[in-house]
């Protein structure tokens, strides 16, 4: 006996009170609990859809779908990285190299004129309000994507969400009010290198990946387009 | 049943020489393709099959393809040229750790 399309969307319903938030993950496990349920019925045919059902769910254990969904958001974000270092490194090629170069010889030129760490701090303050405003801004667009769609994808909440990295901008940012008021010569360009580095970084998660969504979905999921 | 938890660290190697023999596998299948082969001795539950899945598919070794079937969207791994190069790799070294415990258990059976 196969199960009928309502009995689908109610396994659907079934992994969202489960805790599963994504379509993506949900299509998973749907359709194993959908054959796992057709093996048991060819078992035991007498048992009702739930019955059978709650036997497939208790196989995942204790934690239910927790770990499923955990080890697929541990596997997209190593995949969110990738994809982010694929688009930085592209910046050292040319003609991307000459923006690269810029903002290195601006941020160079800059330290010669201006003490450290008042830039340090200005630069943190401006990336910070760089980085809330785009979260806000995406966060809405996110919000309406669902409402169009409803449906919400885990690479999407992981691109809209910066890849999470926003901890690691503010350690960075706290950070820059400990440094000293001037520096060395030496001390300039490396810390403007990884100034760099952290601008193309920003720019990446925070304008070119929530740009490209539609792509990187499709890419990401080839079920994307069927639904 | 076996001990299980001798299998579980070569939960990959497993679902890489499956996807070597077949094209494609959903992860239903791979569950019960691996009853099938072993009679029932090894169970891969659910919470350390798909987890593995992702990994591969996170390092590359894996690609997915969707399909519709019996009113629902099923998802198939395959192996990407990456995963079919780790495969023989992984296989390779399988024999040689099977080779290595026996020679430890059952050290006669070795100079026989």
């Amino acid at each position: 006996m196969k199960l009928t399309p309502n009995q689908i969307q109610e396994l659907y319903k079934f992994t969202r009170q489960h805790y599963v938030e994504h379509y993506d993950v949900q299509t998973e496990l749907v359709d194993h609990l959908a054959n796992d349920i057709e093996q048991i019925w060819q078992e035991q045919p007498k048992l009702s859809f739930e019955q059978a059902r709650t036997i497939s769910f208790k196989k995942f254990g204790v934690f239910g779908f927790m770990e499923v969904v955990e080890a697929r958001t541990k596997a997209l974000s190593k995949k969110y990285w990738k994809l982010v270092w694929g688009i930085f490194k592209q910046f050292f090629n040319i003609p991307h190299i000459l923006i690269t170069i810029t903002i290195f010889l601006a941020l160079y030129v800059s330290f010669q004129i201006f003490p450290a760490k008042w830039l340090i701090v200005s630069i943190g303050i401006g990336s910070m309000l760089v980085i809330g405003t785009r979260l806000f801004l995406l966060n809405k667009e996110k919000k309406t994507r669902f409402k169009e769609s409803n449906k919400k994808w885990l690479f999407e909440e992981y691109v809209f969400n910066l890849g999470g990295s926003i901890g690691f901008i503010n350690l960075f940012i706290q950070t820059a009010n400990l440094s000293p008021l001037t520096i060395s010569n030496i001390a300039i360009v490396v810390t403007s290198i990884i100034l760099t580095s952290l601008f193309l970084l920003i720019y990446i998660i925070t304008f070119i990946l929530p740009s490209k969504i539609e792509e990187i979905l499709e890419n990401q999921y080839p079920e994307y387009k069927m639904v | 049943m076996g001990n299980q938890k001798l299998y579980k660290g070569s939960l990959q190697t497993i679902i890489l020489k499956l996807l070597e023999e077949k094209d494609k596998m959903y992860g239903y299948e791979i569950t019960q393709k691996v009853k099938e082969l072993t009679k029932g001795e090894l169970n891969i539950t659910e919470g350390a099959l798909y987890p593995a899945l992702h990994k591969l598919e996170a390092e590359g070794l894996l690609d997915v393809e969707v399909a519709k079937v019996d009113n629902r969207l099923r998802k198939y791994y395959k192996l990407t040229e990456n995963g079919t190069k780790e495969t023989a790799s992984k296989l390779a070294e399988m024999e040689e750790f099977l080779r290595t415990m026996q020679s430890i258990v059952n050290p006669k059976f070795s100079l026989e």
